[in-house]
């Protein structure tokens, strides 16, 4: 596991405690964002994950506001 | 003005289709007006020149014949004109025309929205996926423009799921998508299996009620459709069925093992949830291209999307929008195959999960992130256009110079941006016009003219603008000897022992071709003359070899003695014999005696009968690789040399023709009623 992983598995906890609307996806579109400049620099690494948790964020989002979706009708 | 423009960069990108030039490109193939007739809509279990062999069994691929072989019929053979122009109006323009529909119609019937619907023809029309596809691959091509379309039927089965006409339409038209592709049909159900578990998540109740309505639906979206579309397809599907062949098992173990879907696996995931293709664009297999950010906004503006949904009222379109949010992200999970994140759940899912086998090349999944994106790009930036409209300090009169038209124009800007060696004319494949070169024109006249039968064998392989028919079925040395190193190939061919298979297999012609596209001798992906110098000085050496000048470049060395189609090796007797079909022959012995064998020259299949009114003999192997009949009776007549599997062929297309009028007569009669 890198640094990378750590900082991003403390972000998504916190965020998971938080649980605002569209914070996980504006932090993955975030991600997607600054990943640009790491690939236009070669900082493939980085850039590469950056887009994987970009992914990841937006899935949960999706989940979430799915999940909203299944209450509001309750 | 929407409409002209989208016009105006359709004529840019693809003006190679707008002119009379030859285009062929990657597996787009090329056919002289000679060989028209060697198509026929009449599908047959048994073909020697849709074989890379000595003939084989093709029901399993039979399904791209009404596809391949309807605009051959009808602008080839019945109107004379020439490939150039049955090319263009059979395939490529439908493909524009289905593309440009099938993708503005779900837009517009899913979320109720004319203005920017034609935006999202633009980008499933011009991503660098298809643009990658349309370099050469025409079945593919065609079958991801109708994808939105059969998605669409299916959504609205699915919300309307007791609609008997609804449900026989979309099976026509799952039938119609399977008859061009069945392996971007899979996609497209997968797609739906998606759509069906939500809508059930979010109507989700915990009674009896429910679950029986859960299994009707089901019933009613797949299994009905699914059973209707098999019959329609039984004209391949019962004799593939009944002989227990497996297509893939034909294909062998380059398709079908994990380590192939490992070696398949070029695009990465930046690549594919930035609907970049990885070849992108010199579109040269195998040569991935380095990430090009820029795409990345791609992904930011589609799903931005979702900051929409909770300002939508309509709890509808909050599905579609999570819906075709899930499906992108999927997508461009499966598009990169077995590479990191967890590209070990591609891999198990390859050996595990049914259908999947069909996706060595993962590259197809592209098809849910194009879908995706073209669904929910134009519903975001149609929501971004009014946000910015309503805003007050946004606000400026001017009808046409304002800040919401220039962010729709710096969108569609920045879409073409992406897209510029399209715009500027750098791809590839159809978007190059190629000629035929005279020296295959000669080669074709030439062979046209030999009325015997004869094959042909192609060092290493066949180029795209050689002639093949059912007279002269043009096969691979590559794949006759098993053997894909071109040296080491070469030495097979050239060897004293090869002498002997190759007049017995009844190859009259061995061909190099003349690489005209420079896509068949290759030394790290690039064409080596050196190659091409070596093959043909090694087969000018062969002393059982005799070269026929008068084709330029094109090597052309005839083997003598060799046989016929049919042969005996008994004394005395003599065979004449007629081509019927692939699948008949019609032979004459004169002198037979009984016990005496005739070699029908095609791979050995034990399908093969040679029957008539006295007699019906199985085929026997002869020489580890033919056909042999033995004569169970002396003198003089007539036999006849079937291939039984036929007859499964001819039961299913019976089923198949009966299913399609009984389907359309109840779709028309539903409607009568209707009104």
């Amino acid at each position: 596991m890198k640094i990378q992983d750590i900082l991003f598995i403390i972000i998504f906890l916190g965020l998971l405690i938080k649980h605002k609307e569209n914070w996980f996806l504006s932090l993955g579109l975030l991600c997607f964002l600054f990943a640009i400049p790491l690939f236009y620099f070669w900082i493939f690494f980085t850039a590469e994950r950056l887009v994987w948790y970009g992914g990841l964020l937006i899935l949960v989002e999706i989940i979430f506001k799915l999940y909203k979706i299944m209450h509001e009708k309750d | 003005m929407k409409k002209i423009l989208l016009f105006i960069i359709i004529l840019l990108v693809f003006l190679n289709w707008f002119t009379l030039f030859t285009i062929s490109g990657n597996d787009s193939p090329f056919f002289y007006n000679s060989m028209y007739s060697n198509y026929s809509l009449f599908p047959y279990a048994w073909s020697n020149i849709f074989s890379f062999n000595l003939g084989s069994f093709i029901s399993p691929f039979s399904w791209i014949i009404i596809f391949n072989q309807l605009p051959i019929l009808i602008f080839g053979q019945i109107f004379h004109l020439s490939w150039n122009i049955v090319e263009r109006i059979g395939f490529l323009y439908p493909f524009l025309v289905i593309s440009v529909f099938s993708s503005w119609y779900l837009f517009k019937k899913i979320f109720q929205n004319n203005n920017f619907a034609i935006l999202s023809s633009g980008i499933f029309l011009f991503n660098t996926y298809i643009l990658m596809v349309v370099g050469g691959q025409m079945e593919v091509a065609i079958s991801y423009a109708l994808s939105p379309l059969t998605l669409y039927c299916f959504i609205k089965l699915i919300n309307d799921y007791k609609n008997k006409r609804i449900i026989l339409l979309t099976s026509l038209v799952l039938a119609l998508q399977v008859l061009i592709d069945p392996r971007l049909v899979f996609i497209v159900l997968a797609a739906v299996g998606l759509y069906f578990v939500l809508k059930q998540l979010i109507e989700f109740k915990n009674n009896k009620k429910f679950y029986f309505e859960l299994f009707i639906s089901f019933v009613l979206v797949f299994v009905i459709p699914g059973i209707i579309s098999l019959l329609l397809h039984a004209f391949w599907l019962l004799p593939t069925v009944i002989y227990h062949q497996n297509p893939l098992n034909q294909l062998g173990s380059a398709f079908t093992t994990t380590n192939a879907v490992q070696y398949f696996s070029f695009a990465k995931f930046e690549n594919t949830i930035s609907l970049l293709h990885s070849n992108w664009p010199e579109n040269i297999f195998g040569k991935v291209s380095f990430m090009k950010p820029e795409f990345l906004l791609l992904p930011i503006l589609a799903f931005s999307s979702l900051f929409f949904v909770s300002k939508i009222k309509d709890n509808k379109k909050k599905i579609y929008i999570l819906y075709f949010a899930l499906l992108g992200l999927i997508g461009a999970f499966l598009a990169k195959g077995a590479n990191d994140p967890f590209g070990g759940i591609y891999l198990w899912m390859f050996d595990h999960f049914p259908g999947f086998q069909m996706f060595r090349d993962s590259t197809k999944w592209y098809l849910l992130v194009t879908i995706s994106y073209s669904m929910l790009i134009p519903f975001a930036i149609s929501h971004i256009y009014e946000l910015i409209k309503t805003h007050k300090k946004f606000s400026i009169k001017n009808k046409i110079l304002n800040f919401q038209n220039i962010f729709v124009t710096l969108v569609v800007l920045y879409l073409l941006f992406l897209i510029r060696p399209a715009m500027l004319g750098q791809l590839t494949g159809t978007f190059k016009p190629s000629s035929v070169p005279e020296d295959y024109i000669k080669l074709e006249r030439f062979l046209v003219s030999q009325k015997d039968f004869s094959r042909t064998l192609w060092v290493p392989t066949g180029q795209r603008f050689s002639f093949y028919s059912p007279n002269h079925p043009e096969i691979p040395a590559q794949d006759f000897f098993n053997l894909y190193n071109c040296s080491q190939l070469v030495e097979k061919v050239a060897s004293q022992n090869t002498e002997r298979l190759l007049q017995q297999s009844a190859f009259k012609y061995i061909i190099v071709p003349y690489d005209s596209q420079g896509e068949i001798f290759l030394t790290e992906r690039k064409y080596d003359n050196k190659l091409y110098l070596k093959t043909i000085n090694k087969l000018k050496t062969v002393k059982w070899l005799k070269q026929i000048n008068g084709f330029g470049k094109i090597g052309v060395f005839e083997i003598a003695d060799f046989k016929d189609h049919f042969w005996s090796s008994a004394k005395g007797i003599s065979l004449t014999y007629k081509y019927v079909s692939p699948v008949e022959y019609s032979v004459k012995v004169h002198d037979a005696k009984k016990g005496d064998a005739i070699v029908f020259v095609e791979s050995y299949d034990s399908k093969w009968v040679a029957e008539n009114s006295k007699f019906t003999a199985q085929s026997t192997k002869f020489d580890n690789k033919f056909n042999s009949f033995i004569l169970s009776s002396n003198g003089n007549y007539s036999i006849k040399i079937y291939y039984t599997v036929q007859d499964y062929v001819i039961i299913g297309l019976i089923i198949s023709m009966l299913t399609l009028v009984v389907s359309l007569y109840v779709i028309i009669l539903l409607k009568l009623n209707k009104k």
